[in-house]
């Protein structure tokens, strides 16, 4: 078991004037998370540390945090990889961009609303007849979908990318992408309603290239790529063709 | 880091979305950019460049004491070729420069009401820009 | 659990700069953005130098005069970089509208950086009989 000197950023709006870090000591070997390190903070040094978990294998999205200055899970992120980063020391701050509610946990509230506003969901257009048999969509374009059909909310992307940060309004890499997701579904009927959900100053033209959301992203769902391909099929739309 | 206050529903956007807008802005940004690629190139190579050779000399009867001077620009602009390239640099560059002001402002987030306000102030800006600069082209002409 | 209620809600934002948190894709926009802001105010500077034909023949001549002094022919060279870098990672960034090239961002944005010093060093050598 090795040292290791870990850095919470502490915040209980209620009390606190401002967040503050707070320096703890712990043990760690060579299969300890982060996740873990929490734990141990948690159960055996000041209980009111808090923080969200749930599934603990890298599915669930809930422990996204910032540790080391970078968007990660915690527990998918193994402390002695990350040791080096920082001299010896781990700093876990909250995600950015989302108001606090304490400590390591923020309010994901408006993340899941922009997620919902992109209609999340296929839709069918009543008009056009059900076919016979079932809807057959091709191996590559199935593969295609399933990298952005693999996001798991954790809101990694979304603490990450400084657009938010200047402007709340911006739906946010993950919604975008999932708006691709289904635009370019081929059982989808809407996909002129998606593009005008997302086509506009608070959708794709915020997106500036900046890549942050594709490095943090735990699940390589690479939304830049989504917002580009969104982005061309707007502008397809506009000028008349497909 | 620092810590922001955001208001209270920030899951409402404050613009009026739902529609397509701005598809004009960015399409015409680029196509201003791309062609900006070649006129500016034309643009530094033709006026920093042309004349190099003859600085500090005396050519027919002319001083060329500086690389770029009052008539080496009006022979230049007297022919047409030329003054439409400049003009339509202006243009260009006008409009791209201030396309991209425009964006940045949009980044900060804006109420519909200020995006307008900005858009009109820029676009007025842009439009005397281009006025000065038409100003100071046609008088290069007039000699 | 008592939320907080007050209108304004606080959150954490940390800078773009610190550490890792700078990669090639936030330093490329950032330059971008810079370099954008720093030619539109250098273009208003330059319609009203250009506009001093307006004035007259002596007037035009004697303000380029001034701004071809050595020191502004740097300046100059630094200009040309300086359009050379936003007009080359502009059109870096065409080409991820056109959807090529996203997985190859970084080795576009080195080669637009290369270049774009490329060209401040060979203006400087190709100016140097004014400096």
């Amino acid at each position: 078991m090795a040292k290791l000197a870990v850095k919470i950023l502490r915040y209980d709006p209620e009390k606190d004037p401002a967040p503050h870090h707070e320096t703890y000591q712990v043990e760690y070997e060579k299969s300890t998370m982060v996740l873990d390190v929490l734990f141990m903070i948690k159960d055996f040094v000041d209980g009111s540390l808090t923080y969200r978990r749930s599934c603990r294998q890298g599915i669930c999205g809930s422990c996204a945090m910032r540790v080391n200055d970078r968007e990660r899970l915690t527990c998918y992120t193994r402390v002695a990889e990350i040791i080096g980063e920082n001299g010896g020391e781990i700093t876990i701050e909250p995600l950015a961009n989302l108001p606090v509610i304490k400590d390591l946990v923020v309010d994901i509230g408006p993340f899941f609303a922009k997620y919902k506003a992109i209609k999340p969901y296929l839709i069918h257009d009543p008009n056009k007849p059900v076919p016979e048999k079932e809807y057959r969509v091709s191996k590559e374009r199935t593969t295609h979908l399933q990298q952005f059909g693999a996001c798991i909310q954790c809101g990694a992307c979304y603490s990450a990318c400084p657009i938010l940060g200047s402007d709340d309004d911006y739906l946010g890499p993950a919604a975008l992408a999932k708006a691709y997701r289904f635009a370019n579904d081929p059982r989808d009927d809407a996909r002129a309603e998606r593009l005008k959900i997302v086509g506009n100053e608070i959708g794709v033209w915020r997106c500036h290239t900046i890549f942050n959301c594709t490095e943090v992203c735990p699940k390589g769902v690479e939304p830049t790529y989504a917002i580009q391909q969104l982005k061309r099929m707007t502008v397809q739309r506009k000028l008349g063709f497909r | 880091m620092a810590v922001v206050l955001r208001r209270e529903n920030i899951a409402t956007p404050r613009r009026s979305s739902l529609v397509e807008r701005n598809v004009w802005p960015w399409i015409l940004q680029r196509i201003t950019g791309v062609v900006l690629v070649v006129l500016m190139a034309i643009h530094i190579i033709v006026n920093h460049f042309g004349n190099l050779d003859k600085v500090g000399k005396t050519i027919n009867g002319v001083n060329h004491t500086d690389l770029i001077m009052f008539n080496d620009v009006a022979y230049r602009l007297g022919m047409a070729f030329w003054w439409v390239i400049d003009v339509a640099l202006l243009a260009f560059v006008l409009f791209h420069g201030f396309n991209g002001i425009r964006n940045i402002a949009l980044d900060m987030g804006l109420t519909d009401r200020a995006e307008k306000a900005v858009t009109a102030v820029l676009t007025v800006v842009g439009v005397i820009g281009f006025g000065f600069g038409i100003a100071a082209l046609i008088a290069f002409r007039k000699y | 659990m008592a939320r907080v209620t007050a209108k304004r809600l606080p959150s954490v934002q940390y800078s773009h700069f610190r550490g890792r948190a700078i990669g090639v894709g936030t330093a490329a926009w950032i330059l971008h953005r810079i370099s954008g802001i720093l030619l539109t105010i250098y273009l208003m500077m330059h319609i009203v130098v250009i506009g001093q034909s307006v004035r007259s023949k002596e007037a035009f001549d004697a303000a380029l005069h001034f701004v071809q002094k050595p020191p502004f022919v740097v300046l100059d060279c630094a200009l040309a970089g300086t359009v050379a870098y936003h007009a080359l990672n502009g059109l870096r960034l065409i080409s991820f509208d056109l959807g090529w090239g996203i997985r190859a961002q970084k080795l576009l944005f080195g080669i637009s950086l290369i270049l774009a010093v490329a060209t401040f060093v060979v203006s400087l050598v190709a100016a140097r009989s004014l400096l």
